[in-house]
């Protein structure tokens, strides 16, 4: 508390420099927003927009839900396990699904997204999944080991 | 007055918040991921401005032609960076989420526009990263802007906005770094360390997954690159064709000239003319901005050599300009630096074959250390520019 109601000069000054500079810099890209016609002001609002309220009230909440709801009913000890597993599924389809979609694709040119994107998709969630699946059996075997071995249950 | 059930007032304003009940979060977690998260946006802005400023120099603007692949290191890490910020971002975004529903929404004017700023931050952080993938996606449709000039402007607002939460935040962000490293309370759920250690591996599978795309090596193991240096006309990717360039016939016609015009002279070079004149051979990347690369053996004649043929010297800049009628990218122009150098070539083979049309037969510019979109393709000019 009292790094904020008594701050030292010099962290004062890199603060104000830091929003001076901020306020500078996200200024002169308002500015070329507003100002770039190649921009389309209504389009980019309206993307911008959509995101963000996309993000915050559909697509972030959904994921805690989602994740809530499907880790609900195991142990704890799997716990984390399967909330980790569920967190790189989720960011890894933000990178596949615009590629597993496949709009960007052109009749004219085969080498743009030239692979099988579903079936790369489909390894990588294996790979997550098999990787999970080996850390659950390593934490049960471990925890069936502590509790049946009294010598190791002191290192757990 | 009518009596709200229990369930349903958790979901007053002021009551929102408490629905949250992860003792994960903490500023200590807060600080850790938005430490990492600066260094990518920083690395992404700094990356990003130089592949800008090679395209449209300030005065003040110095590229050299060597090392040959240093722009694609630069842009095969902005790309990179970019989609590392993926779990970065979800993560750090999901440390502060119950702090959105905070009521009363500000305590004074200074607050509510620190929380305004806040709000310019994360839609900026978040219009960067989903229009990189879409663009490297080469899935234009939801983005019905200039994908080009909005990413650069949105980078600045963004790295401001950063600066700004910075300096807001600094004395919160060095107690949680400097606090000793207490265990996170015993709950049910994830560790601290755990969180970090997932959004960790995700980036390694992210990155691993589509960084074939300018590594070569792994360009077996990246399921989803966007692009596959080894596919393509002549084993090599392409970014635009032919047909989609509309310079098929222009290309393809006997009685093709190229004009190279300097201060002595200006020639009209046939093919079979260019194809007599003395042939280098280079191994350069092709190295688009969307961050894919590929290397590959160039043939052809040197620029400085055509430049010398009329009357330019090493002090002069080369501008060349393609058949294609309608591109921002039909005109480029080489800086002395990139005009002088013995691997810039006008190239008219690869892999020891004629150009592809689609590689820009009749012939093409390739010179070390430059965006694929300046390597004009079809080109049918060559001016020589005295300072």
């Amino acid at each position: 508390m009292t790094a904020t109601r008594h701050p030292d000069r010099q962290t004062t000054w890199i603060r104000r420099l830091l929003v001076a500079a901020g306020v500078l810099a996200a200024a002169y890209g308002i500015i070329g927003v507003l100002t770039d016609p190649s921009v389309y002001l209504p389009n980019y609002a309206r993307y911008t927009i959509t995101v963000l309220f996309g993000h915050d009230l559909l697509v972030l909440p959904a994921a805690i839900v989602v994740g809530a709801v499907l880790t609900r009913w195991l142990p704890a000890w799997a716990r984390p396990v399967v909330q980790g597993a569920l967190f790189v599924t989720a960011v890894l389809t933000v990178v596949a699904l615009p590629l597993v979609l496949g709009f960007g694709r052109t009749a004219d040119n085969p080498s743009a997204l030239p692979r099988d994107y579903p079936r790369g998709y489909a390894i990588c969630l294996a790979v997550i999944w098999l990787v999970t699946a080996g850390l659950l059996a390593v934490r049960a075997l471990r925890r069936h080991r502590s509790t049946t071995d009294p010598n190791t249950r002191e290192h757990l | 007055m009518v009596r709200v059930p229990e369930p349903l007032t958790r979901l007053y304003p002021a009551n929102l918040s408490r629905l949250f009940t992860s003792r994960l979060r903490s500023p200590q977690l807060t600080s850790r991921l938005g430490r990492i998260l600066g260094i990518a946006v920083a690395v992404c802005f700094l990356t990003g401005y130089i592949s800008h400023a090679i395209q449209h120099p300030p005065a003040w603007f110095y590229w050299p032609s060597r090392p040959v692949n240093l722009y694609r290191v630069t842009q095969g890490l902005h790309v990179a960076t970019g989609l590392a910020i993926v779990p970065l971002l979800a993560a750090k975004l999901w440390s502060v989420y119950p702090k959105l529903f905070r009521w009363p929404p500000f305590r004074d004017p200074v607050h509510a526009v620190e929380r305004l700023s806040l709000f310019v931050l994360v839609a900026a952080a978040l219009f960067q990263v989903t229009t990189g993938i879409l663009n490297i996606a080469l899935w234009y449709s939801p983005m019905s802007f200039f994908f080009t000039t909005a990413h650069y402007w949105t980078a600045w607002i963004l790295i401001g906005a950063l600066a700004i939460h910075i300096g807001v935040k600094l004395p919160i962000i060095r107690r949680a770094l400097r606090a000793p490293d207490r265990p996170t309370p015993q709950t049910t759920g994830m560790s601290r360390r755990g969180l970090l250690t997932t959004v960790g591996a995700a980036i390694g599978l992210i990155t691993v997954a589509t960084i074939g795309q300018t590594l070569r090596p792994l360009a077996g193991l990246s399921l989803l690159g966007p692009r596959d240096p080894r596919v393509g006309p002549q084993g090599l990717p392409v970014n635009k064709s032919a047909a989609s360039a509309g310079v098929t016939a222009a290309a393809t016609d006997p009685g093709y000239r190229l004009e190279v015009v300097g201060p002595a002279r200006t020639l009209r070079l046939s093919l079979a003319e260019l194809g007599a004149l003395a042939q280098h051979t280079a191994q350069l990347p092709i190295t688009c901005v969307e961050g894919w690369s590929a290397t590959a053996t160039w043939s052809g004649v040197r620029i400085r050599d055509l430049a010398a043929a009329v009357g330019g010297t090493e002090a002069a800049s080369v501008r060349v300009t393609s058949l294609e009628q309608n591109s921002l990218y039909r005109v480029s122009t080489l800086a002395p630096p990139h005009a002088a150098d013995p691997l810039t070539l006008l190239a008219l083979r690869v892999a020891g074959q004629p150009l592809d049309l689609d590689h820009g037969y009749p012939c093409r510019l390739i010179a070390p250390n430059r965006p694929g979109v300046l390597q004009t393709k079809w080109v049918a000019r060559i001016e020589v520019l005295q300072p």
